[in-house]
C-alpha cells in the first residue's frame, strides 16, 4: 500500500468517524459516553492523514526540484526518497485496504439500529437490582414517564408493588410475539413493547421486552408510546420474567434520538 | 505512480528480500549501471537508503512489461466512483433485517474498539519512541521467569480493552522486553483492570466472588501462559513486522510513523475480526444455546466458545455474561476469563502483529489454559 493510500485510508476512516460521531448517527453504534473518544479518535486519523498528506507534496516538490538539479539524472536518489514509502516495509499493509469496509459501511449503508429481528432473538433478562433497599416512590407526575428497563426490574423485583395505582408512560418499539410465545398471555396481546440497553456498543445489547397488553397489532419496529398501568402477570423474582403493561393510550412516534437505553 | 511499479512481479520482491537480509549489500545485487551508492554519495548508509536503492531498482525493470498493476490510487478511485454508482443496490442488499443486524454489530464493534486500538497504538507509539530500550530493563526483573509475574501483576493498570493491549505488546517486545512477560501482560491488563472488576461487581449485584474468581482467574491463566511461552516457546514462531524504517528523523516523527503504519495494519485486522464475530452473531441459532446450557460440561465448553465469536469487549462482556441465564455461574466465569484473552479480533490483531504461525500456537494454548484456570478458579470460589 503506498503513502498516498495510506494517508487517504486514514482520511476516509477518521472522516467517517467523525461525520457519525459529530452528528446523532453514532448512537446506533455506541453508547453516548463514547462519543468523546471517537471524535479524538476520528481528528487524530486525520491529522495524521494530512500529515502524511503534506510530506508528500512536500516530498515531491523537493524532488522535482532535485530532478531539475540533476539535469536527467532519473535514478536520482531525490526520486528514490519519495518513493521509500513504497518500500519492502509496506508491503504487509495490505490488510489495510479492508479498513475501507467499514468507511463504505458507515457513509453508504449507515446500518440502523438493532430492532426486532435481534429482540425477537433475544432472551429478555431482568436483572435484579444490586441493592436490597426498597425502590424510591415514583414521582407524582401523570403519567410517569419511565424506562422499560426500570419497568421490568420494578415489576419483577419490588415487593412492594411501587408501579401499582399509577399511569405509566414507555417508549420502545414493537417487536411481534410469535404464535409459539402466545400461551399464558392474556388475550389481545399482539406485540411486545421492546428496548435494548447498552453497555459499551451494540455487539453488547441486553433486550428488555414487556408484554402490550390491549394494544392494537401493529407493524415490527414501529416506535410507540404507550401510557397504561402496570398489569400482574409474567412472573415475578426471576429474572427472565416477562412484565405486561394493560395500553391505555398509544400514539405512534419517531424513532428517539437514542434507540437504546 | 512509483508505488505500485515497483511492486510490479516477484524479480523485483526478491530483490527487496535480499535488501532486507543483507542491508545495504543490495547495492552489489543491484542490476543498474548508475548504483544508488554513487547518486546518494557519502549520504550514510541507513535502512532508508536501502530501500530507495531497493524501489529504484524496482522501478528500472517496470519499461520491459507492457502491463503493469494499477497503482493504489486508481484501484480506489475506480472503486469509490463504482460504489457511488451502485450505491443503490448495495442498499437494497442490506433490506433484509438479519443482514442489517449483522452490519450493525460490525459497524459497532469497529466504532466502539477504533478508540481503544488508537489508545493502544499510541501507548505503543510512545513506548517506540520517547521511552529508552534501559527503561525497561530497570522495571522489570532481568530473569523472565520473573518478569512474567510482575508483568501480569502491572496489566492491572492499563484501562483499556483487549484490542489496547495487542499493539502496546508490540511495542515492548521491539524494545527488548522479554516477550514471555509481553505476552503475560497482553493477556492480563484486558481481564484484570480496574474498569473491568467494578463493571463484574455491578453486572452480578450480590455475587462479588464472580469479580473475584474472575481476577484470580485471569491472572493466573497470564502468568501461566508467559512460563508456557518460556519452556516451550520458540522465537521463530514470531514474526513481528521489521519496524527499522520506522525510525524517524525525530521523536515526533517517529512517533507519528509508528502510529500510522500500527494502526492502518492492526485495523485491517480488526476489520477481520469483527466481520467473523458479526457473522457468527447472527447466524448461530439461540435454540442451540438453551440446549446446551443444561449439561454442564458441554455449557462449559459453549460459553467458551462463545466468548471466542462474540468478541464482547471485556468491558461490557460481564453484563453480556449475566443475560446468557440459562448457563451456570462457572461456565459465566469461563466465558469472562476466555473472553479477553482469545476471541476472533483478537486472534486476527495477534496475527497481524506478531505473526500467524505465532497466533495460531498461542491462541488455542491460551483457550485451553483460560478455560481450565477458570473451571478451577470457579469449582473452588463460586
Amino acid at each position: 500500500m503506498s503513502r498516498h493510500v495510506q494517508a487517504l485510508v486514514l482520511f476516509m476512516l477518521g472522516g467517517a468517524l467523525l461525520r457519525i460521531s459529530i452528528g446523532e448517527t453514532y448512537l446506533r453504534y455506541v453508547k453516548s459516553a463514547l462519543r468523546p473518544w471517537v471524535i479524538l479518535t476520528g481528528a487524530l486519523l486525520v491529522i495524521l492523514a494530512v500529515y502524511a498528506m503534506v510530506e508528500l507534496i512536500r516530498e515531491e516538490r523537493a524532488a522535482k526540484a532535485g530532478v531539475a538539479l540533476a539535469d536527467g539524472h532519473e535514478h536520482d536518489v531525490v526520486h528514490g526518497g519519495h518513493d521509500d514509502g513504497h518500500g519492502h516495509s509496506n508491503r504487509h499493509l495490505w490488510t489495510a485496504w479492508l479498513l475501507l469496509i467499514p468507511v463504505a459501511a458507515i457513509l453508504l449503508v449507515s446500518p440502523p439500529a438493532l430492532g426486532a429481528w435481534a429482540a425477537g432473538r433475544s432472551q429478555p433478562v431482568v436483572q435484579q437490582p444490586t441493592s436490597d433497599d426498597d425502590f424510591p416512590a415514583l414521582p407524582a407526575t401523570n403519567p410517569v414517564p419511565l424506562a422499560l428497563n426500570e419497568y421490568a426490574v420494578r415489576a419483577v423485583w419490588d415487593d412492594h408493588q411501587s408501579l401499582a395505582g399509577h399511569n405509566i408512560e414507555l417508549v420502545g418499539f414493537v417487536t411481534p410475539i410469535p404464535a409459539s410465545k402466545q400461551a399464558g398471555l392474556p388475550p389481545n396481546s399482539h406485540f411486545w413493547i421492546t428496548r435494548m440497553m447498552l453497555t459499551c456498543c451494540a455487539a453488547d445489547a441486553v433486550t428488555t421486552k414487556i408484554v402490550a397488553v390491549d394494544a392494537p397489532d401493529l407493524p415490527a419496529n414501529t416506535w410507540v408510546k404507550i401510557v397504561g398501568q402496570w398489569e400482574p402477570g409474567g412472573g415475578t423474582n426471576v429474572d427472565t420474567a416477562i412484565p405486561w403493561i394493560k395500553t391505555q393510550n398509544l400514539t405512534r412516534i419517531p424513532q428517539p434520538t437514542d434507540p437504546y437505553e | 505512480m512509483l508505488a505500485s511499479q515497483t511492486e510490479c512481479g516477484g524479480k523485483t520482491r526478491k530483490l527487496w528480500r535480499s535488501a532486507d537480509i543483507r542491508g545495504h549489500t543490495v547495492v552489489i545485487l543491484e542490476p543498474m549501471t548508475e548504483t544508488p551508492t554513487t547518486a546518494t554519495g557519502p549520504r550514510p548508509v541507513t535502512p532508508a537508503s536501502v530501500e530507495d536503492a531497493a524501489s529504484t531498482g524496482g522501478q528500472q525493470q517496470v519499461p520491459s512489461r507492457r502491463w503493469r498493476r494499477p497503482n493504489g490510487l486508481e484501484v480506489l478511485t475506480v472503486g469509490l466512483v463504482l460504489l457511488a454508482i451502485f450505491r443503490g443496490p448495495l442498499a437494497n442488499l442490506f433490506d433484509t433485517p438479519m443482514i442489517q443486524t449483522g452490519a450493525t454489530i460490525f459497524v459497532s464493534i469497529i466504532v466502539q474498539a477504533l478508540p481503544f486500538l488508537a489508545l493502544g497504538v499510541v501507548l505503543s507509539a510512545v513506548i517506540t519512541a520517547f521511552i529508552p530500550p534501559s527503561f525497561w530493563q530497570k522495571a522489570l526483573p532481568s530473569r523472565p521467569a520473573l518478569a512474567v509475574p510482575v508483568a501480569g501483576a502491572a496489566g492491572a493498570v492499563l484501562p483499556g480493552c483487549e484490542c489496547a493491549s495487542v499493539p502496546v505488546a508490540g511495542g515492548l517486545i521491539s524494545r527488548g522486553v522479554a516477550p514471555a512477560a509481553a505476552f503475560t501482560f497482553l493477556l492480563a491488563a484486558p481481564a484484570i483492570n480496574p474498569i473491568v472488576v467494578v463493571s463484574t461487581l455491578v453486572a452480578f449485584p450480590g455475587r462479588p466472588e464472580m469479580a473475584l474468581a474472575r481476577f484470580v482467574a485471569s491472572l493466573a491463566a497470564s502468568i501461566a501462559m508467559g512460563w508456557i511461552w518460556l519452556r516451550f516457546g520458540k522465537s521463530q514462531w514470531l514474526s513481528m513486522p521489521d519496524r527499522s524504517h520506522l525510525q524517524g528523523n525525530s521523536p515526533w516523527h517517529t512517533f507519528r510513523l509508528a502510529a500510522t503504519h500500527d494502526f492502518l495494519h492492526a485495523g485491517g485486522f480488526l476489520v477481520i475480526g469483527a466481520f467473523a464475530a458479526a457473522l457468527l452473531n447472527v447466524a448461530v441459532p439461540t435454540e442451540w444455546m438453551n440446549a446446551v446450557a443444561s449439561n454442564h460440561w458441554l455449557s462449559i465448553l459453549a460459553m467458551a466458545l462463545l466468548a471466542v465469536a462474540l468478541c464482547v469487549c471485556s468491558e461490557a462482556d460481564a453484563f453480556v455474561a449475566a443475560s446468557l441465564t440459562q448457563f451456570s455461574f462457572t461456565s459465566k466465569l469461563v466465558f469472562l476469563v476466555v473472553g479477553p484473552m482469545v476471541d476472533l479480533k483478537l486472534i486476527a490483531l495477534q496475527a497481524g502483529t506478531f505473526g500467524r504461525s505465532f497466533a495460531f500456537r498461542f491462541a488455542p494454548t491460551t483457550f485451553v489454559v483460560a478455560t481450565t484456570a477458570a473451571v478451577v478458579v470457579g469449582s473452588v470460589l463460586l
